[in-house]
């Protein structure tokens, strides 16, 4: 759904994949050969013996397709995306061979690849290295489907643009951007209400002054997971309250964080509401599960969570949901966001197109299983299950029965959306992360900005 | 009358008040993440990060089944089982004759394959995935399990095979010349001599090869896949993990794939414990 870089494998099985798709690349996966292999693995949807699976060829026996999907049997997506993988194969014969990708899908799909046994769709989200498959030749460029495939119109522009090259409208288009996410801070009111803060912090000044009063009252302030993806996201919220979205889009890439003084400002910015208690104690060894179970138990007041959330809120069965309300985080005088600052996202979920995917035996199979899923009721499916920020317009408020994500849908009229840092930093973000680990702890701004110019520069 | 019976009894060793604290401390040690296993298996996600060690307040059984169908993991021990059934058979169906002919063999030739079955511990198993993949993809073995079927033993012979052959020639020479006047070949010595005295030695081999392969983790992933009809539990685990993991449910399904091993380790420890015994007579 969005970025969670936990690998356990990662720098073994990324060199496996390194060392095929190179291979692969220089023109395995062009071969008539290479693109006609049949993947192995298949799911309960239509189980062939495996060994007549590794020899069958897919362009004689026709109808059935490769798809390797982020959203394993664990997720909430998982349930939406199983029913309509079965009515997919109940409407159309067409058998699906499903491969979950674990935490390393994109090693596991450069693996499938150089073994020529690519698979023809892969859900998957736009992180890391699957922002480079399309130059890697490993995807295929999705624009010419999308006016196609009917999904042009219903598709929001911002949601594509995500899903380009270079985030600009005439990049090339990466994948087709499914689910999306709210990012927004989440405000036990309760809580705020116990310690004598009647409002919700419209400033940074009100976030400290909050922080002392929820201290003072014996509740922790604002939670977040230092040590991983999520302070990663709420220290860019912060960093970039000074900066213009595209001069901060350039330093995300490009590194000279230390050069721009606004970028400056805006750590110096972070490290003051850190010395000045707005996080909770030991933050910097929490992570995103921490972040969950803390709030949830009602013993932080504040959390920076997305939409993903919302769900797990509602299943903790602590009834944190009817106390909550989202918002935004407070901004500095003289910042570049007029409202409370907050993220938002498509670079959640989306279909990539293989090269073997877009071969013209299996094309035509791909098209109807994504327009599929992107079907109203499918679409609304996913928003009830698992509270996706849905990508194309379309009606969807009945659907939106989770109390939080009902209010979510007010968000844009309250707050100001942030960069979100995802595309621009690529791959640096584990690097990143770890850098951000030392910013909630102790680190000095001149330590932290050298350290993001050092991870992003490489 | 109490020195008597004390002295009926034969010479008593006084157990030292600090080995008994000791001894009490380390079983607690190694107890304490399996308690943590099994009660966090029980509880919400909330319990498990704000009261770790405490008992459930409700005791969520439903986990267990949760995890079960979630990950399909039915099917994926049935997948383990397998392979480990199959791989166990082929090492031990390389590792004791081979064995049985090292142990045997008093040459210079017996001393150098003994060397090189040895030298197969340098190499560590990183560094055999990546020809190992090619392997499997070469071999149109890519995301079976028959590959591993095959890989593991291989991967399992050099520690077996030492292992067995230190066993083997611990067998007294006069048994090995009585039988050779009675008529036996090296097929009869072998299963009749050499097997029934080194059988203490064969179960620690399968034990420790039996929990190699049932935990393997990294060549299962890249080569057997991720795929329902062909993945093993140590593969089928992680599919339970995701942006908002129930780690109740993934508690529950680690302690069901823990399960079989241990039974299987329960019923053949005892054979384990006898052999360790007999080693440390023999040496």
């Amino acid at each position: 759904m969005h970025l969670k870089p936990l690998r356990r494998h990662v720098p073994l099985t990324a060199a496996i994949a390194f060392t095929f798709v190179l291979g692969a690349c220089s023109g395995g996966t062009d071969s008539p050969e290479a693109s006609d292999d049949s993947p192995a693995s298949t799911t309960e949807t239509q189980t062939p013996d495996t060994d007549e699976a590794l020899t069958e060829d897919t362009t004689s026996s026709g109808g059935a397709l490769n798809v390797v999907t982020r959203w394993a049997s664990g997720s909430p997506e998982a349930e939406s995306q199983q029913r309509v993988f079965d009515a997919f194969t109940a409407e159309t014969g067409i058998a699906l061979e499903i491969t979950e990708g674990l935490e390393t899908i994109d090693d596991q799909v450069e693996t499938m690849v150089a073994a020529n046994q690519a698979p023809d769709l892969v859900i998957v989200n736009l992180f890391d290295k699957t922002l480079g498959w399309l130059d890697a030749g490993v995807t295929v460029d999705a624009e010419p489907y999308l006016a196609e495939w009917g999904l042009g119109e219903a598709m929001k522009p911002d949601a594509l643009d995500e899903w380009r090259v270079g985030g600009e409208p005439d990049g090339a288009l990466q994948g087709l951007p499914f689910s999306g996410f709210s990012w927004p801070v989440w405000y036990n009111t309760d809580l705020l209400a116990k310690a004598g803060v009647d409002a919700i912090p419209a400033t940074t000044d009100d976030l400290i002054a909050a922080a002392e009063k929820l201290r003072a009252a014996g509740s922790d302030p604002l939670v977040v997971g230092g040590s991983d993806w999520t302070g990663q996201k709420l220290f860019y919220q912060i960093a970039q309250s000074y900066t213009d979205p595209a001069a901060m889009k350039d330093v995300m890439s490009n590194g000279g964080y230390c050069d721009s003084e606004s970028v400056m400002k805006g750590i110096q910015l972070f490290t003051d509401l850190r010395d000045a208690g707005v996080f909770v104690d030991n933050v910097a060894g929490l992570t995103a599960d921490d972040m969950y179970a803390i709030y949830y138990s009602e013993k932080a007041a504040i959390m920076s969570a997305g939409s993903w959330a919302y769900a797990g809120a509602v299943d903790a069965g602590t009834g944190v949901e009817e106390r909550t309300t989202l918002g935004g985080l407070g901004i500095p005088g003289e910042s570049v966001f007029d409202k409370p600052s907050s993220l938002q996202g498509f670079t959640g979920v989306g279909f990539m197109i293989t090269k073997q995917g877009a071969q013209p035996e299996k094309i035509d199979m791909v098209r109807q299983l994504v327009q599929a899923f992107y079907e109203d009721q499918n679409v609304g499916d996913f928003i009830t299950t698992a509270s996706i920020l849905p990508p194309v317009t379309g009606d969807f408020a009945s659907y939106a029965t989770n109390p939080l994500l009902a209010q979510a849908l007010d968000l844009d009229s309250i707050v100001s959306y942030a960069v979100m840092p995802d595309v621009w930093i690529g791959s640096a973000s584990d690097p990143i992360i770890a850098v951000l680990a030392g910013a909630y702890g102790s680190a000095t701004p001149d330590a932290i900005c050298s350290g993001l110019d050092a991870a992003t520069q490489g | 009358m109490m020195a008597s019976r004390r002295r009926g009894r034969g010479p008593r060793r006084e157990r030292s008040p600090v080995a008994t604290v000791l001894s009490w401390l380390y079983a607690l040690l190694l107890a304490a993440p399996i308690y943590y296993l099994v009660v966090s298996a029980l509880k919400t996600n909330i319990e498990i990060f704000i009261r770790p060690f405490a008992i459930p307040a409700t005791w969520l059984w439903e986990n267990f089944a949760t995890a079960w169908n979630s990950a399909a993991l039915g099917r994926a021990l049935l997948n383990s089982v397998l392979i480990c059934a199959v791989a166990i058979a082929l090492t031990l169906l390389l590792a004791v004759p081979a064995s049985y002919a090292l142990a045997r063999g008093e040459g210079r030739l017996s001393r150098i394959i003994t060397n090189a079955f040895a030298a197969g511990f340098l190499i560590p198993p990183f560094a055999a995935l990546i020809p190992t993949v090619i392997l499997a993809i070469h071999m149109g073995l890519f995301f079976t399990r028959e590959f591993q079927m095959l890989y593991l033993p291989a991967s399992a012979l050099p520690l077996s095979v030492l292992l067995l052959t230190q066993f083997m020639r611990t067998v007294p020479r006069e048994l090995v010349e009585s039988a050779a006047l009675d008529g036996a070949g090296h097929w009869h010595t072998l299963t009749r001599v050499f097997v029934p005295i080194a059988r203490p030695g064969i179960v620690s081999v399968m034990i420790l090869q039996l929990l190699t392969f049932w935990n393997e983790y990294l060549f299962s992933l890249t080569i057997t896949g991720t795929a329902p009809a062909t993945r093993t539990v140590q593969v089928a685990l992680p599919t339970l993990i995701s942006d908002s993991t129930n780690y109740g449910v993934l508690a529950a399904g680690t302690v069901l794939t823990l399960l079989p091993v241990y039974i299987a380790y329960s019923l053949m420890s005892k054979r384990m414990q006898e052999a360790l015994v007999a080693g440390a007579v023999k040496g």
